[in-house]
């Protein structure tokens, strides 16, 4: 991998091939052609010669196309630059058969997927190239994308979070452009049959099962072209695609031993997982209170208390225990209705100092031993009956160390769809309709996040203890924060999903109010990852 | 048969549960101080990492302070590389200006030497001898 070498576009082609002798990253472009819409596959063949780097090949193979002119392009080509083979299909096998033809004419390092009407950036390859350089183990290299219509317009562009393999699960969100390493695709199997439309998406899902050397560059280096029929233009233009990935994503899941049930959702066009539990862990839900009460849908309601009710009414999960944990002052209906409510699955603990929400909640978790514990606030009402549920799903993995749901205000609009640090730290997409899907779905997969809100919140008993509790530093605001960044640090994935959801009557308990010594603090433990959130990227 | 159980069998019962009572507050206590004990343990590793993530801060900003001074380094540098190319420029006029000073005394002293000829009484005759000529050239051209 020692002594590489970069090189760029000259005015000569023999230059080019004379250079290209001493180069060591050979990117294979691998294009399966058939019948493409003429102008498109012009404009495709034009992004590949003029890439900046040169040390690519491009392997075409042309499935038995119809129309005369793709033979003859195709045989101009081949003559036309060395670097250019292509293989003609005798019949027609469908596209992962012609993928896989293609495959076998690989010689390069890395394979580059490119459709036979879409356009790679200018500086794709070359991009990719100082991927590789910087990162000689990389396996696989995925890119930003954005659409061009039929008059070349771009739009849409998909600006992508950081390798989200939890994301990965609900949508093919790599996609264009990626880049394998040409021996693992080889080990994996290539593409396989019974993947129709999800192919490439099948095919990822193997790769990333034996890697996890995988990048992301962050610029826009492919042009999806959305013509009619494309599944750009519209996703469900190819329904048959969609039921592929649910088939794919089931047989990865399988593969991984997760037991879950995988469906289609054919509003969102999102695959979606539900994980079957190997193991029911007890857990501790800490609830801080001082027994405020608010008008709730037009009741007068004790919080706490109506927060115990909600969760003994409504959670289908069984193994829990509630620690409340209240102030000193809190009315004794306030104890007489708790205990009424919490019955023999709560326990009450007094806080006799003044206000501090991080130490509250850190006197609750010294109070269970319950492995995972779920800080609550008093101003929440359970929805998803099966919330528990999804929510130990996906902490029940080694290294998911966190886990929020959807927090919605009492008109449903969106309190909390987890944390984004950009441009500072707050609630994502909050004052947005529930229904909202968000950008390219982001709104409604499960994901990988900076953080989630301590107004609900999962975590691992270990974790919590680990990263030293909530910071009591941070009485009021930013101590979720603080938390989230204290257990990124150290590794461990985050997870927001939609499909766990909690009404969250925000601030009725407390005045929305930030000290500015505490903007100060997390400022200085934290600000050089403002501004620069990995996970949610708005255009 | 004499259900009623002896005073002895009951004594040691009831001692065992004072024992036992003592041993729940003593437990109790004891599970008190655990937490305590955890309470502290989990602000003092607040508090290691709270201060490890303040260097990084610390270390980050110095950096982009750094990365800062060594832009205005370069900037000093290129400004007084300037300085000094606009110091020889400024040399090189002045050296310019001289020889234009110069040049002029010279030129104003050669103007005073030829206002002197125009007005001796020697180039005035020989103008009015070559008066003809002059009117003849004039007439010529």
């Amino acid at each position: 991998m020692e002594n590489r070498e970069i090189f760029y576009a000259s005015d000569s082609n023999s230059q080019a091939h004379s250079a290209i002798n001493a180069v060591t990253v050979r990117i294979s472009v691998v294009t399966p052609v058939y019948n493409p819409p003429q102008i498109a596959f012009e404009k495709c063949i034009e992004s590949v010669l003029n890439q900046k780097y040169l040390d690519w090949e491009w392997c075409l193979v042309d499935d038995c196309s119809s129309q005369a002119w793709v033979r003859k392009r195709l045989n101009e080509l081949q003559a036309q630059d060395q670097r250019i083979k292509v293989y003609f299909r005798s019949k027609n096998g469908g596209i992962v058969a012609a993928s896989n033809d293609a495959l076998a004419l690989v010689s390069g390092e890395f394979v580059a997927l490119l459709d036979n009407d879409d356009a790679l950036h200018l500086d794709a390859l070359e991009e990719v190239a100082n991927c590789v350089l910087a990162n000689p183990t990389v396996d696989y290299i995925y890119t930003d994308e954005d659409k061009i219509d039929e008059d070349g317009e771009h739009y849409e562009p998909f600006l992508k979070p950081k390798w989200s393999p939890e994301r990965f699960l609900a949508q093919n969100y790599c996609s264009h452009l990626s880049v394998i390493r040409t021996s693992l695709i080889n080990k994996v199997g290539r593409f396989r049959d019974g993947f129709d439309g999800s192919q490439d998406y099948d095919l990822f899902l193997r790769v990333t099962e034996q890697t996890t050397n995988i990048s992301h560059i962050p610029k826009i280096l492919y042009h999806w072209r959305a013509v009619t029929g494309s599944t750009a233009l519209a996703g469900d233009n190819k329904l048959y695609a969609f039921t592929s990935a649910t088939k794919a994503v089931r047989e990865h899941l399988e593969r991984r031993s997760i037991p879950a049930e995988v469906g289609f959702n054919q509003t969102n066009l999102m695959v979606t997982i539900k994980r079957k539990l190997a193991a029911h862990p007890k857990v501790g839900i800490i609830i801080p209170t001082c027994g405020t009460r608010k008008s709730v849908f037009g009741v007068d309601t004790c919080l706490v208390v109506n927060a115990v009710e909600s969760i003994l009414r409504k959670t289908t999960y069984t193994n829990y225990e509630i620690i409340v944990v209240v102030d000193e002052g809190t009315p004794a209906s306030v104890y007489r209705d708790l205990r009424r409510v919490g019955r023999d699955r709560l326990k009450i603990v007094e806080y006799d100092k003044p206000f501090n929400f991080s130490e509250k909640c850190n006197i609750g978790a010294v109070n269970t031993d319950a492995p995972l514990v779920l800080l609550l606030n008093d101003d929440t009402e359970v929805i998803s009956p099966d919330w528990l549920e999804t929510m130990v799903g996906h902490i029940s993995e080694s290294d998911v160390a966190m886990v929020g749901p959807l927090l919605v205000y009492e008109d449903n609009r969106i309190q909390s769809a987890a944390h984004s640090n950009t441009p500072t730290p707050h609630n994502f997409c909050s004052g947005h309709s529930s229904s909202a899907l968000g950008e390219f779905g982001i709104l409604v997969c499960a994901r990988e996040c900076s953080g989630v809100t301590g107004a609900c919140a999962l975590i691992k008993r270990d974790v919590y203890f680990e990263v030293g509790g909530l910071s009591e530093t941070f009485p009021l605001a930013f101590n979720d924060c603080d938390f989230a960044f204290k257990v990124l640090e150290r590794g461990y994935r985050i997870i927001w999903t939609p499909h766990a959801r909690l009404f969250h009557f925000e601030t009725a308990s407390r005045p929305n109010h930030v000290e500015p010594r505490e903007v100060q603090l997390i400022t200085n433990r934290w600000g050089r990852f403002f501004d620069n959130d990995q996970y949610c990227k708005i255009n | 048969m004499d259900d009623t159980p002896s005073l002895s069998a009951s004594l040691p019962t009831k001692e065992s549960q004072t024992e036992l009572t003592q041993l729940r507050i003593q437990l109790q206590k004891a599970e008190e101080k655990v937490m305590l004990l955890e309470l502290a343990l989990m602000q003092s590793k607040d508090f290691a990492i709270g201060s490890a993530a303040q260097a990084g801060e610390a270390t980050a900003n110095l950096q982009v302070t750094l990365n800062k001074w060594h832009h205005v380094q370069d900037l000093l540098k290129d400004a007084n590389t300037h300085i000094e190319n606009h110091k020889k420029h400024i040399e090189r006029l002045e050296t310019t200006l001289g020889e234009v000073v110069r040049a002029n005394e010279v030129h104003r002293a050669k103007s005073k030497q030829l206002d002197l000829v125009y007005e001796s009484a020697s180039w005035k005759i020989g103008r009015f001898f070559m008066l003809p000529i002059r009117i003849l050239k004039r007439i010529a051209r």
